[in-house]
């Protein structure tokens, strides 16, 4: 799970530890080690110095958890919810704006609660803040229902490389994140193999009710095409461009791909920003699109 | 190391606690932990206190009497101490607890999840079967982005390396006063001391680590700054025609604001705000999109393409 913790984040955390068993009295060291992301050791470690904790002059903590439950008395100095922190806030005002942009058109009443939350964590900090998704949220929770209940799902798929909308059952296998994205990887029955797709180009999906295919399909090994390229300018925006595959400093790169339609479409909506080196037949696959589309303008 | 965190809860407990300053020798002497030489213990007081501060919690520092400003007493006052939100319908929770999973696996996921345990202490139920179903997830790993929360937060100006078009680093000196995500890529809006004017900074095309510079409170977020605007495409739309393939070109077809179906071709109106993006838009269909008008985006099209039949014959 998460990094060892500072002895700071584990004064933190026993201080949040006091309000929430107080509030939660017989909790079980389990429930309570998952509630604060932590595992059961180191809730008992946390558990442990609470325990000694206190002024002599002052009461100390009644603190039980030999049961495996835990119970607190004697802690009324430190039964405090402490206030939010502006990190805190950010997090969750950050949060709460992706939810209120996934939302349907039909569900303004919980557009008004947000609404609420927002004063009551601070408007000035709202004003600072804005969270546009990009992906449909209620797509992405399809997919993970499915996933835990085993269920296929119909969606529909734009692949901007093949310019097509395609319509196909899958069986969520799993969920991946690369460069800052979602990416469901899955049995495609309509190519009998596995798939992986990005989630934020699933134009709509459907649950059903049929069962996971199960199948276990070996994906296909695909050769990666090795490219030669010179940037000569909008170095930034053409690097961009080639995204996550490129490799090299400035200008002279090399891009990594398996598909070389994808790469020929990069290259010439660069605008001739973009040059290809190596090898000679992406050259020529590149000079006979362009003079093709050129046609199209005479 | 737990030596630590014990010290600093009964710190904590003790000041809270108190209804009168405590000295620094009352401290010491009452609380476990505090050993070794005077000018050791001191060091160990300096330390507890920043480091409760930057967990947010504000110690008072006050004197018993006004007229003896030597002897200093220190608290904590519950008041300042504990969260003011009281009122948190279950719904709400549930909203709340929805929206810090969204971090999972992302930069602020500890934080998030302090936030939540913290709410769930009020001792509030969920109630999660009347929102609906929605996952929303950011995966921001750039710890960059806490510098800048941070700063935001603190009103401190930052500076950081950051890449211009031509890919060349420059550097950057902002007062940063909002945050906020767009289409996947995260941004940083603040005012930049050295071109004074407002400016927004993606931040996968920061260079360098963001430095903060100066005190706190340095600079005021502007009472008209809203992220939301600065993160909004420009009103002013210029219209291109462009004719796409029946059946082809779909990223088009979908920013289109007229559509003319014909036979082998589709003619559409699509709206634009920087040239070079359409330009890259339309040349990825290939021979399937052509632009008719605007005149001077017809003729950088044949020059673009005419150029790379040139670099690549």
């Amino acid at each position: 799970m998460a990094k060892k913790s500072t002895p700071i984040e584990k004064a933190a955390r026993m201080l949040d530890l006091v309000p929430f068993i107080t509030s939660h009295q017989g909790i079980s060291t389990r429930d309570l080690a998952s509630q604060f992301g932590i595992t059961e050791d180191e809730l008992l470690s946390d558990l442990n110095s609470l325990w000694m904790c206190g002024d002599n002059r002052f009461d100390l903590i009644d603190l039980q958890f030999d049961s495996g439950y835990v119970t607190i008395r004697n802690a009324e100095t430190l039964n405090l919810i402490r206030s939010l922190s502006q990190q805190e806030i950010i997090s969750i005002l950050i949060g709460l704006d992706l939810i209120e942009k996934n939302l349907s058109a039909d569900r303004s009443d919980i557009v008004a609660e947000i609404a609420a939350l927002r004063l009551k964590l601070g408007e000035s900090t709202s004003r600072i803040l804005d969270a546009t998704p990009a992906q449909d949220g209620q797509i992405l929770a399809i997919i993970k229902k499915a996933l835990s209940d085993q269920k296929k799902i119909h969606i529909s798929y734009f692949s901007p490389t093949d310019d097509e909308i395609t319509e196909r059952d899958i069986t969520p296998l799993h969920l991946s994140v690369s460069d800052g994205r979602d990416f469901v990887t899955a049995f495609c029955d309509s190519a009998s193999a596995q798939r992986t797709f990005r989630v934020d180009r699933i134009q709509s999906a459907v649950p059903l009710d049929t069962p996971a295919s199960l199948t276990v399909v070996p994906t296909s090994n695909q050769d990666l095409v090795k490219t030669a390229l010179k940037i000569s300018r909008n170095i930034r925006r053409s690097r961009e461009m080639l995204g996550t595959f490129v490799t090299g400093d400035g200008a002279e790169v090399s891009v990594s791909s398996y598909n070389s339609e994808w790469l020929s479409r990069t290259v010439i909506s660069a605008a001739g920003a973009i040059e290809v080196t190596e090898s000679s037949e992406i050259r020529s696959r590149i000079a006979d699109l362009a003079a093709q589309t050129l046609k199209e303008y005479r | 190391m737990s030596r630590k965190s014990e010290r600093l809860v009964n710190l904590t407990i003790a000041l809270l606690a108190t209804k009168r300053w405590l000295t620094k020798s009352q401290i010491f002497t009452s609380i476990d932990g505090y050993e070794g030489e005077p000018d050791a213990m001191e060091r160990m007081f300096e330390r507890d206190k920043d480091d409760l501060r930057n967990l947010g919690i504000t110690i008072e520092v006050g004197s018993f009497d006004p007229l003896f400003e030597d002897e200093v007493g220190y608290r904590i006052r519950p008041e300042s101490y504990k969260a003011h939100i009281s009122s948190i319908s279950p719904r709400e929770l549930s909203l709340i607890s929805l929206a810090t999973q969204a971090w999972q696996g992302a930069v602020l996921d500890s934080t998030a999840l302090s936030a939540l345990v913290k709410l769930k202490s009020l001792g509030i139920d969920s109630d999660f079967d009347s929102i609906p179903a929605i996952a929303p997830s950011v995966h921001i790993s750039d710890t960059n982005f806490l510098t800048i929360i941070n700063a935001i937060a603190q009103r401190q100006v930052i500076s950081f390396s950051y890449l211009n078009a031509e890919f060349e680093p420059e550097s950057r000196v902002i007062e940063p006063f909002g945050a906020g995500t767009k289409s996947g890529y995260w941004y940083v809006a603040g005012r930049d001391l050295d071109r004074k004017e407002e400016r927004l900074f993606r931040l996968d095309r920061f260079d360098s680590e963001v430095k903060v510079q100066g005190k706190p409170s340095a600079y005021e977020i502007p009472e008209t700054f809203l992220m939301s605007s600065a993160l909004s495409v420009p009103e002013e739309r210029e219209i291109a025609t462009i004719k796409v393939r029946r059946d082809k070109a779909h990223s088009l077809r979908s920013k289109a604001v007229s559509i003319a179906e014909g036979d082998d071709w589709t003619t559409l109106e699509v709206p634009f705000v920087r040239e070079s993006e359409l330009m890259s838009d339309v040349l990825w269909h290939g021979a399937d999109a052509v632009i008719l008008a605007p005149e001077r985006l017809r003729q950088s099209a044949i020059n673009a393409l005419t150029e790379i039949v040139q670099r690549h014959g």
